[in-house]
């Protein structure tokens, strides 16, 4: 058991970095119990799916405006008071939900603007977390650091809905929002025990534009991290846009409409934390490349498996491939990107990540929830997994391919801390 | 320095001093910078548009092809 522990569990040894996780579990959790609680009570007050749209937009939306801005303070400031100003504005804008509700006053537009709120501290928090997470623990322990905070992410999406959707059944909104008020205090409270971080190279005698495109143009200048980035950003085109195909592949291919995509989006997330769990346990960057390339073919074969199968456990044993073999790459992709980037600019690299990954999935998805209303769900889920398979193969011929997957000698230089 | 990929990823080759906007530059920040973008801007459309949309639609009007467009593509309009 402690051995176990000690290799899955290693960058927890680190103190601040076992605050930052702490913190980050207790914050996903409070924004997934968030998002649950203010669609249920908009919809209640409401009757309206748009409104509800709305709201969850206004939550998500920011990740694909504010992680720039974010990037740039991050490399200027101290992390950990971005994420203390980040997690202090969650904590008020849910205290205001608690007592517009408690008090009766509280109407949709205010929660959809506390949507908006949370969204931009949330945006702040997530790209700020990568970059702190990365000066915390030694390069040795980064892959593991950033595991453990993505199973945190996954395993967020069903402790944080567990929580308060038992209170919105038997009590409640505010019984919900008290909770999520609790959770974000007390990632508050983690927050403020790291230690201060000292910048490695503030860069404040520039300004604010010349620090974002000298984070565009470090990341071009180096070839594994460039083409690092461009793969999850293909990964995110090609296998990670498919939530908005679910729904009608469900009712079209496994005559399950409703059931269907509840337990196929059950499939992934389940996947995604087992796997992003059992990747915390790699401890050599070529045992990383190697399950990043195998894992990067599992991606496009499941959803490939996936298009296929009209029966639903085979869809779902589909779903959980496809969602294990996802979060393990995104979370091995983001080491590779965490570990070549010097401190100096990962608050950058981790913004770029942030808004060219979330902005691709959005995009995608709009596309192709679009497109399938023309050719159907099973074109698309076919075709984007046998390109993505095709992509990491062709990535494996080059030089520069060869050593993002930690298959040449020169790939522990450039991708040294 | 330029934006010139370089052979290496040297940790000391850290700084960027000065930025050539070369093609291959510009391209890859399209492809970083672009689908972002395309996402605000489909949204954005949609709510500008929806209501003009589902009007015509509910008293039989024409209306132009793209603003149909935006609203199907958009998920919640």
């Amino acid at each position: 058991m402690t051995a176990l522990l000690r290799r899955f569990g290693a960058a927890l040894a680190f103190r601040d970095f076992r605050y930052l996780w702490m913190a980050n579990a207790f914050g996903q959790a409070a924004s997934w119990a968030l998002i649950v609680t203010r669609g249920w009570f908009i919809y209640r007050e409401a009757g309206s799916p748009f409104l509800v749209g709305i709201a969850t937009f206004a939550a998500m939306g920011p990740m694909l405006v504010i992680p720039p801005i974010v990037g740039v303070l991050a490399d200027r400031y101290d992390r950990r008071t971005i994420l203390t100003v980040a997690f202090a504005v969650e904590l008020a804008q849910s205290s205001a939900l608690l007592l517009l509700a408690v008090t009766g006053v509280i109407e949709v537009w205010m929660v959809i603007a506390m949507a908006l709120v949370s969204g931009v501290a949330r945006a702040t928090s997530v790209p700020t977390s990568q970059a702190t997470a990365a000066s915390l623990v030694p390069p040795d322990r980064l892959l593991n650091a950033l595991s453990l905070t993505a199973s945190t992410q996954h395993g967020s999406r069903l402790f944080g809905p567990a929580l308060v959707t038992p209170l919105l059944v038997y009590s409640d909104a505010s019984a919900a929002f008290l909770v999520a008020v609790a959770l974000y205090a007390f990632a508050l409270y983690r927050i403020r025990l790291i230690g201060p971080q000292r910048m490695a190279q503030p860069a404040v005698r520039e300004s604010f534009l010349q620090n974002f495109v000298a984070g565009l143009a470090y990341v071009y200048e180096r070839p594994v991290l460039r083409l690092m980035i461009l793969i999850l950003i293909c990964h995110c085109a090609f296998t990670m846009a498919f939530e908005s195909l679910l729904p009608a592949f469900s009712a079209d291919r496994l005559n399950a409409a409703d059931e269907g995509f509840g337990a196929l989006m059950m499939g992934v997330g389940a996947g995604a934390l087992v796997a992003s769990l059992l990747v915390s346990g790699l401890q050599t960057e070529r045992a990383r490349g190697t399950a990043l390339i195998w894992t990067g073919i599992a991606s496009g074969l499941g959803q490939v498996m996936l298009g296929l199968t009209t029966a639903l456990p085979l869809a779902v044993g589909a779903a959980v491939l496809m969602g294990g073999a996802q979060a393990a790459f995104m979370t091995m992709g983001q080491a590779v990107t965490q570990s070549i980037a010097t401190d100096a600019y990962r608050g950058r690299v981790a913004s770029i990540n942030s808004f060219s990954l979330g902005g691709m999935m959005a995009t995608m998805n709009l596309a192709n929830g679009a497109i399938a209303e023309h050719i159907g769900t099973q074109p698309i889920l076919l075709v984007h997994g046998a390109i993505f398979v095709v992509i990491v193969l062709l990535t494996l011929i080059p030089a520069t391919g060869r050593r993002v997957y930690g298959r040449s000698p020169a790939a522990v230089a450039g991708t040294a801390a | 320095m330029s934006t010139r990929p370089t052979s290496t990823d040297s940790a000391a080759a850290e700084a960027v001093e000065g930025v050539r906007l070369t093609r291959g530059f510009v391209a890859f920040l399209g492809a970083l910078l672009l689908p972002a973008v395309a996402a605000v801007v489909i949204v954005g459309a949609a709510t500008f548009v929806a209501d003009e949309v589902y009007a015509a639609e509910s008293g039989g009007e024409d209306v132009a092809g793209w603003k149909h467009t935006v609203v199907g593509i958009c998920p919640i309009h």
